[in-house]
């Protein structure tokens, strides 16, 4: 079954079919930040270690909206709510 | 030459600098620490060459100001040397590629190499050479292996001549390069895991969180107090105060000399916090007063880096950090204020857009006192009570969430989100983090004493000239109706601008009672900061928005001062 990331419960695991970019204005202008945030998502997800393909487990969830411990390899990584609604993982039942 | 040092963060860059160099640098576990480059000298056969450690970075396409520099610099250097964490190789393979995509010689380390065998990992290093065309030497910098086969192999550094590859490329070439080269075995949790574990996980990780930082805070307070008690003090008043009053008995004691040197002395012995004298006052406070809370402080932020944990105290209070415009990282700039604002408001550098940083600074700027502010806040409101200095604290940090949420809903633009690596736990290196601690406290030294001891002669001018009787009449008014305060407070704030510590120490002959000493310390912690912390704001945010900054502080102090006046009952 396929979830979006921010949905998976603790302990779950699965993996990633697909990181979805994150729409909206391009990263250029007043307020967009350095490098523009938003169009290198993907790739800054990416860089990390955070790619199609590679099996994700949930580590923990911060509670009030904060973000989601994982672990992908040999890493623990933490990403916000946002973020980790943009990535689909196909759940291992 | 110019050697540079090239790597992901985390992967123990800083270490193999200070062995290739043998000078001082500071080094941390957490990402993007290392903001500004260091520069050192290293020797390669016979000759000797310049080496330059670049900030951390996962991709040569930054996503901070902290790694732009490290694209930048990369047209400067000569030769690369890459260290790469070998348990980690898939992710630091790919900044490795496109830096072999630059067409300068290059050499990689192989570093942590020692960690790789009880994560279960192998690692061919010879295939890995054959795959990369470069020379590969396993290091591992926290015991020195393999580093004089690092030197010896960089006059091997090749440029291979890679073509320029897109984004699928490099990870497909990736994915068959890790097959080919690496075997990892399955094995179990050890215990220092459960505990990376625990202290990440909500439940376990915010009880934890509390203790180590009530733990380092009870230690820096002991530390500071038994280094001040047992050597500073006794050596202050025993043997340099009659020291220094007979040395000077030959001058007349209400002579303009002798009020500017030592100031007020009691029973033979100076007042050393409140005469103002340049060889008192202007020594005993950043000495024995100050000094020995910065190096407890820094020797104990120091180590909780070293061992990796501000990154899960970054988890921790990501949420609520993201209310206030931030993200969990902004919480290291934040401690690092706490020791000093300079360093603190130079690491708001690792946050993604301007409106973060200009949130971040003006917090900092706002709420979050420095060392040399606390230790005098201890000095002076712990006498009356510990229940002030919590009073304080409570203020400030209750300051310190409204103002972000406020600033946060007023600024425009996106908020982007925590994206980080949590670094396993790793076990500290007694002598780097010494190393660190006493270039931290030096910088400390020789930045604060001018200061301190100009701030103490401003004031001494300040009051001879009579200026401060003219401001405290023209101020007066609001000062006893608005705030509470006697209108002599106004020289206190004058010289808070210099620094902060001399400030509060001048508050103290005014015979203030405790609610307006609380209310006077907590003003002159809001209303501006020392001109040193102001020099870098100014330089990282443009005129026009310190100018920002600057009026959000006055318009604080002004609001949040009365109010306490009006509030607090004492």
């Amino acid at each position: 079954m396929e979830k979006r990331l921010a949905e998976m419960k603790e302990g779950e695991k699965g993996r990633i079919v697909r990181i979805d970019e994150h729409r909206g204005p391009l990263g250029r202008g007043k307020g967009r930040g350095f490098m523009g945030g938003r169009c290198h998502q993907r790739r800054n997800l990416q860089t990390l270690g955070i790619r199609e393909g590679k099996t994700v487990e949930i580590h923990s969830r911060q509670p009030i909206g904060g973000p989601i411990v994982i672990k992908i390899d040999n890493m623990t990584l933490t990403l916000g709510r946002m973020m980790a609604g943009r990535i689909i993982v196909e759940v291992q039942e | 030459m110019k050697v540079l040092l090239v790597g992901n963060p985390n992967v123990g860059k800083s270490v193999v600098f200070a062995r290739l160099t043998g000078v001082n640098v500071i080094t941390s576990n957490y990402p993007g620490t290392t903001i500004e480059f260091i520069r050192g000298s290293m020797k390669i056969g016979k000759g000797s060459a310049e080496l330059i450690d670049t900030p951390g970075t996962y991709s040569l396409e930054p996503r901070c100001k902290a790694e732009e520099v490290t694209a930048k610099m990369l047209d400067e250097g000569d030769i690369i040397i890459n260290v790469v964490d070998a348990t980690n190789l898939e992710r630091n393979l790919y900044l490795t590629l496109e830096l072999l995509e630059r067409k300068i010689p290059m050499i990689v380390a192989l570093n942590l190499w020692d960690d790789t065998k009880h994560r279960g990992i192998e690692i061919d290093v010879e295939k890995l050479e054959k795959r990369l065309g470069v020379p590969v030497v396993p290091t591992a910098a926290i015991t020195g292996m393999g580093i004089k086969e690092l030197v010896s192999r960089i006059p091997e550094a090749k440029a291979p001549g890679v073509h320029k590859h897109s984004d699928e490329e490099r990870w497909a070439d990736i994915g068959r390069t890790v097959d080919e080269v690496q075997i990892v075995r399955h094995r179990h949790h050890t215990l220092l895991e459960r505990i990376e574990d625990a202290s990440v996980r909500p439940l376990t990780g915010i009880p934890i969180a509390l203790l180590i930082l009530f733990l380092t805070f009870q230690l820096i307070v002991v530390a500071g107090e038994f280094l001040i008690g047992n050597i500073l003090d006794p050596f202050f008043n025993g043997i340099y105060g009659p020291w220094i009053v007979g040395l000077f008995s030959e001058f007349p004691s209400d002579g303009i000399v002798y009020q500017l040197l030592i100031g007020r002395t009691t029973a033979g012995i100076p007042e050393f916090t409140e005469s103002l004298g340049l060889l008192t006052t202007g020594l005993y406070v950043p000495l024995a007063v100050v000094l020995p809370f910065v190096l407890s402080f820094y020797l104990m932020l120091g180590l909780l880096e070293d061992i990796g944990y501000l990154p899960r105290l970054a988890v921790l209070v990501d949420n609520v950090m993201h209310r206030i415009g931030l993200h969990g990282s902004a919480i290291v700039p934040s401690l690092l204020g706490l020791g000093c604002n300079v360093p603190g408001a130079l690491s708001t550098r690792i946050l993604e857009t301007k409106e973060q940083r200009f949130i971040a600074l003006t917090l900092i700027s706002i709420a979050v006192p420095c060392a040399a502010q606390q230790s005098m806040i201890f000095g002076i409101l712990g006498k009356l009570g510990v229940e002030y200095i919590l009073l304080v604290y409570g203020i400030l940090a209750l300051l310190y969430v409204t103002v972000g949420y406020i600033l946060n809903k007023l600024l425009p633009g996106e908020r982007p989100e925590i994206l980080m690596e949590i670094p396993p736990y790793r076990r500290p290196d007694a002598g780097t983090l010494l190393k660190k601690t006493m270039m931290r406290v030096r910088g400390f030294v020789t930045g604060a004493i001018p200061y301190v001891l100009f701030g103490v002669f401003v004031a001494n001018i300040l009051y001879l000239s009579g200026i401060i009787d003219v401001l405290s009449s023209l101020l007066g008014p609001v000062f006893i109706v608005w705030f509470g305060i006697p209108p002599d407070a106004i020289a206190a704030l004058l010289i808070g601008f210099l620094r902060k510590d001399v400030a509060m120490g001048m508050l103290l002959p005014l015979g203030m009672t405790a609610k307006q000493l609380v209310i006077s310390t907590v003003i002159l912690s809001i209303y501006f900061p020392c001109i040193a912390t102001f020099t870098v704001m100014l330089k990282e945010l443009g005129p026009k928005r310190m100018l920002k900054s600057a009026g959000i502080m006055l318009l604080t102090v002004f609001i949040v001062g009365g109010l306490l006046n009006i509030i607090l009952p004492l």
